[in-house]
């Protein structure tokens, strides 16, 4: 009995350890975390709002939980009602360097006013991304 | 003998271009915000855009190309310096925050109008098409350039600084003002640092 929990346990484990696919998170479907990342980030909320009138608005609050220095590699990418991706300065990769416990608040105003909807990308530096899309370097 | 020799030789020059051939490194397409994305001590192309970004970005979450009257700023750039050691085209900073800026819908930015004369000659040529036997009269358009009301200006310092014995800090700053033409006053500033330690042995221009 002891020995066949045991091997289910081992084998959870281990799926969960070669686990290579980012995730939605649950409590927060905007957002895809990568498999490493998941492993040290904490995220505290996700905030939405408008700026200028009629730009959205969106941000996540986060921390390294982990007890050595991180550096993520995130993007926001903006969508219109068509669920088509808008380009711009605010959909590029950028970088934040994440100290132990330190809080942090990642924020951006959408390219245009024709974005409805958001999804906000975390992941370690050197993990790979999953999507294929990279938005445009400037 | 001399087919012994000849062999030899043809196989020392294929193993030398062989060597050769596979030191040279290979060219390659860089993956924006890949991890192994080249960090550079003088100014690259992410640095711009990093400093456009902050830009853009800070004068849209502040308000200040809002306009509650639907009408869009018509913005004019003035003069961005370039106060570092490295030889900059200064619109690898403006373009970029002048295509983000266009597809806000705030702002829109004359090409007829600048310090330097127009940046599109096009729009003074289009005024003199008038006085020409060639063009039919009745196909050309009366122009009414639009006056800008905002003006984008700026300025990127380089400092650089020896750290320890063998390393170099080099700080890079790009301050731009957006000002209110009609009163002359600044409704927005910004200031984006950008900072690089490096071997001192490198140079960053």
């Amino acid at each position: 009995m002891y020995k066949t929990a045991a091997v289910a346990m081992a084998t959870v484990l281990t799926l969960l350890g070669c686990q290579t696919r980012p995730q939605q998170d649950e409590l927060y479907p905007q957002l895809l975390i990568g498999p490493k990342a998941q492993g040290y980030l904490q995220i505290e909320g996700v905030q939405q709002g408008v700026a200028s009138s009629d730009l959205l608005r969106a941000g996540v609050r986060l921390y390294n939980r982990s007890r050595t220095e991180q550096i993520l590699r995130y993007r926001f990418s903006w969508f219109d009602a068509q669920g088509f991706e808008l380009k711009g300065l605010a959909a590029r990769w950028e970088r934040q360097v994440l100290r132990p416990n330190e809080p942090v608040t990642l924020d951006r105003v959408a390219p245009g006013p024709n974005a409805v909807s958001y999804r906000i990308q975390l992941f370690d530096l050197q993990s790979p991304t999953a999507s294929t899309t990279q938005g445009i370097d400037g | 003998m001399s087919t012994s020799k000849t062999l030899i030789k043809a196989l020392a020059l294929t193993a030398a271009f062989g060597i050769a051939a596979g030191c040279t490194p290979k060219t390659q397409l860089l993956t924006p915000g890949a991890a192994d994305e080249p960090v550079t001590m003088g100014l690259s192309g992410s640095d711009f855009a990093q400093a456009a970004s902050d830009a853009v970005q800070s004068m849209l979450a502040s308000g200040a190309v809002d306009r509650n009257d639907g009408k869009k700023h018509v913005m004019v750039v003035s003069t961005v310096l370039n106060d570092t050691m490295q030889r900059i085209d200064t619109d690898q900073l403006v373009k970029k925050i002048r295509v983000d800026l266009l597809r806000s819908g705030k702002v829109l930015t004359t090409t007829a109008i600048g310090l330097n004369g127009a940046e599109d000659k096009m729009t003074q040529a289009y005024a003199e098409l008038s006085q020409s036997r060639k063009i039919d009269r009745s196909s050309l358009v009366r122009q009414r350039l639009t006056a800008p009301n905002m003006s984008l200006s700026g300025k990127i310092i380089q400092r650089n600084n020896r750290v320890d014995s063998d390393k170099q800090l080099v700080e890079y700053y790009f301050q731009l003002t957006l000002t209110d033409l009609a009163n002359g006053l600044a409704v927005w500033e910004g200031e984006t640092p950008i900072r690089k330690l490096g071997s001192a042995k490198g140079t960053s221009w």
